[in-house]
């Protein structure tokens, strides 16, 4: 059975790594904090049923990207609601942009981060999913309620999205 | 052999793949230089995606965590609710006081006019006669499963000849459902009749322009025409719809009728009559032994009924023998020799001047209850009568909640995370409430609009019943999620049922707190629909 004590300490070790992952999933920083600490608070709730044999870490952030997902989702909706629904950018044969290298990631890094954070909910979810969170395309199907090949094809559109922004400016930096 | 896609590389890269097209694509990989430089590529550039996302969040600040101070989020919101519904009574008390021009009336949501107040009795019927309006409720759904199995076995039956196995089965089903009895159906342009003599052995469909029972039916009746007479008998239910509906038989069930005028005279209903119509007439020669139930513009009771009346009209006249109480929702009561009411009279009218009993009349109490006054229920029998009545309600309304759940999985997944969303679905349901009925009645005034004018009513009774129920199971499962284990829906049902029906009776409060649970259920359930409405995953593509 676990101890509701040892939670504020959980909580203070984990807290910055939630709301990390909160921010990167809502793809904004000023609802991050409110998101992190509504993923504690059902963390709280349900903390008896948390099994201690298994890491805390993974609990709190399955507990942490539901709970995003579910946000953006509403937000998602809403925006429907008022017809302000992001335009789908054509996907142009991108089989040959090349694709970001390590210059990007070193030199550019603030400008990547950016980036991603604008890219549209689908996309930048489960890319946050994959390489913030580090979860298995088979976990990240079932979060999303897709299948893992389609989990595959929005992480791709992530990546050739991402291509088309830093390129450009990539190449006229490097003139 | 030609190279994997971009899709099946990324995958292989992220290792999203089976063991067996990971083991193709590395076989070849061995062999393909181009794709060896292309995975390099989305090798490196996943290294550079964790890199950008795997920013320091080093110097956030953690905020203290006081799950205390979130605990009393829906305390806070249920304060702001409370609050609101406060307002909005002292705002109707305003509004109440000024004085509206006759033909703007209808406009205010707090003084509608007539058939307004028809349908906010029937609203207040709901709630205090839960029992009887389920009852009448799987009576009226029977008979229409009845009818649309019988639809969709025949149009089955026409579309393939092969049908015919649809069709023996929804047979079966109606034999199950109506006591081994099979079923007849009988449609005219003109005139279908049951002549006197003839006995149909089964429970009978019929529809026409004029329909006539001489005869006997064994089983249940629905009969819908202009003009619907029953002379004969009728040994099961019968339900029935028309312009003007006569009654003069013998009827071992109860009665649903829907008239313009229906006239029940020289007969016997051995249990119920539920009427809704413009005028009902209920003969001194005819016997109800059942409740009266009766929605219409004026009523004249001169019959004895065996048990309880509940009429809600505008004019209401009792001449006759009533076994049960009286409770009338009317602009006007008379109660006139040689009428005899066993039990009380409970009499909600707008005015003192409203209520006329002959002396004599009344065995019991006669209460007069002015509608601008906080109603208070009616207690039945006493404090026994009054916790049967609570329990068959809370039945009724456990196992509706339990099909509810059952048929709408959304539902039991419902949420309200802030006072926000709690303020929201209030102010939703509160528009919800005042605003349906009267769009159906400017709908209504179209004839065209008519059906669905009605249709929407009933969708709007139905949804003002099943409010309370979803707001009781929000509550359940907010409190049994809070124990710990993921329970099931029946428990959290059970528990916030208890919870609602409680509060909902606690004296002034629980007026109140009906109010606030019902608007807020009724914004829930709209929210609801209208976002499986507009649901499309976001991530479908």
């Amino acid at each position: 059975m676990p101890d509701h004590a040892n939670f504020e300490q959980l909580y203070r070790s984990h807290y910055r790594r939630v709301r990390g992952l909160c921010r990167q999933l809502l793809g904004r920083a000023d609802s991050a904090d409110d998101a992190a600490q509504e993923a504690f608070m059902r963390a709280y709730r349900a903390f008896d049923r948390y099994d201690p044999a298994q890491p805390f870490a993974a609990w709190i952030m399955t507990i942490a990207s539901r709970y995003c997902i579910d946000v953006v989702r509403r937000r998602a909706k809403e925006a429907q609601l008022f017809g302000d629904e992001d335009v789908e950018r054509v996907d142009h044969g991108s089989e040959e942009a090349t694709t970001l290298d390590a210059l990007v990631a070193s030199e550019r890094a603030e400008e990547l981060k950016a980036a991603i954070a604008s890219l549209p909910d689908k996309h930048r979810i489960p890319l946050v999913l994959a390489y913030f969170e580090d979860a298995s395309y088979d976990e990240i199907a079932a979060v999303l309620g897709v299948t893992r090949n389609h989990v595959g094809v929005l992480i791709l559109r992530a990546k050739q999205a991402l291509r088309r922004t830093m390129q450009p400016q990539h190449e006229g930096e490097s003139k | 052999m030609s190279c994997p896609t971009e899709l099946e590389w990324s995958m292989y890269v992220d290792g999203a793949l089976d063991d067996d097209e990971s083991a193709r694509l590395a076989a070849h990989l061995a062999s393909c230089a181009a794709c060896g430089a292309r995975v390099d590529a989305l090798r490196e550039e996943a290294r550079a995606l964790r890199a950008a996302l795997a920013a320091a969040e080093d110097d956030v600040p953690v905020p203290a965590f006081r799950p205390a101070a979130h605990r009393a989020g829906p305390l806070g919101a249920a304060a702001v609710l409370i609050a609101l519904a406060s307002s909005s009574f002292v705002l109707a008390d305003v509004l109440g006081t000024l004085r509206w021009p006759e033909s703007l009336a209808w406009l205010n949501p707090f003084r509608l006019s007539d058939l307004i107040d028809v349908l906010f009795a029937t609203l207040m019927f709901i709630a205090t006669e839960g029992k009887s309006m389920l009852t009448s409720t799987i009576e009226t759904m029977g008979a229409a499963v009845v009818v649309a199995l019988v639809v969709a076995a025949m149009l089955a039956a026409a579309r393939r000849g092969g049908g015919a196995a649809v069709f023996s089965a929804a047979l079966a089903a109606l034999a199950f459902s109506t006591d081994g009895e099979a079923l007849e159906i009988r449609k005219s342009e003109e005139l279908v009749s049951v002549p006197a003599g003839e006995v149909v052995d089964d429970t009978l469909i019929a529809f026409g322009r004029d329909i006539e029972i001489d005869g006997r039916i064994t089983g249940d009746l629905i009969a819908f025409g202009q003009r619907v007479v029953i002379r004969g008998s009728v040994d099961g239910q019968l339900v029935t719809g028309g312009r003007t509906v006569e009654i003069e038989g013998q009827l071992g069930g109860s009665v649903v009728g829907a008239a313009e005028t229906l006239t029940v005279r020289n007969s016997t209903i051995a249990r119920n009559l539920y009427g809704f119509m413009r005028e009902i007439t209920i003969d001194r020669d005819a016997e109800i032994e059942g409740n009266g139930i009766v929605f219409g513009s004026t009523a004249s009771i001169a019959g004895p009924v065996g048990r309880d009346v509940y009429a809600f009209a505008g004019d209401v006249e009792a001449t006759g023998r009533v076994g049960g109480n009286f409770v009338v929702h009317a602009g006007a009561l008379r109660v006139r020799d040689p009428a005899r009411i066993e039990g009380n009279v409970i009499a909600h009218v707008p005015n003192e001047d409203a209520v006329s009993v002959s002396p004599g009349t009344v065995a019991g109490d006669v209460e007069t209850r002015l509608r601008s006054e906080a109603d208070e229920r009616p207690d039945g029998d006493g404090v026994g009568g009054f916790l049967a009545g609570q329990a068959v309600r809370f039945g009724a309304a456990f196992v509706t909640g339990l099909i509810l759940l059952w048929l709408v999985p959304p539902l039991a997944r419902m949420s309200l995370d802030t006072s926000g969303e709690a303020v929201t679905s209030a102010g939703v349901g509160l528009v919800a409430l005042v605003a349906v009925p009267i769009i159906a009645l400017m709908t209504a005034i179209t004839l065209i609009g008519l059906p669905i004018a009605i249709l929407a009513m009933l969708a709007w009774l139905a949804a003002l019943y099943l409010a309370k129920i979803v707001v009781a199971h929000f509550i359940g499962k907010t409190i049994v999620d809070r124990s710990g284990r993921p329970a099931h829906f029946a428990l959290a049902l059970l528990v916030g049922l208890l919870l609602v029906f409680v509060a909902v009776n606690i004296p002034l409060i629980g007026l109140l707190l009906n109010f606030v649970l019902t608007i807020t259920g009724l914004g829930m359930l709209v929210i609801l629909i209208w976002g499986l409405a507009q649901d499309r995953s976001v991530f479908a593509e």
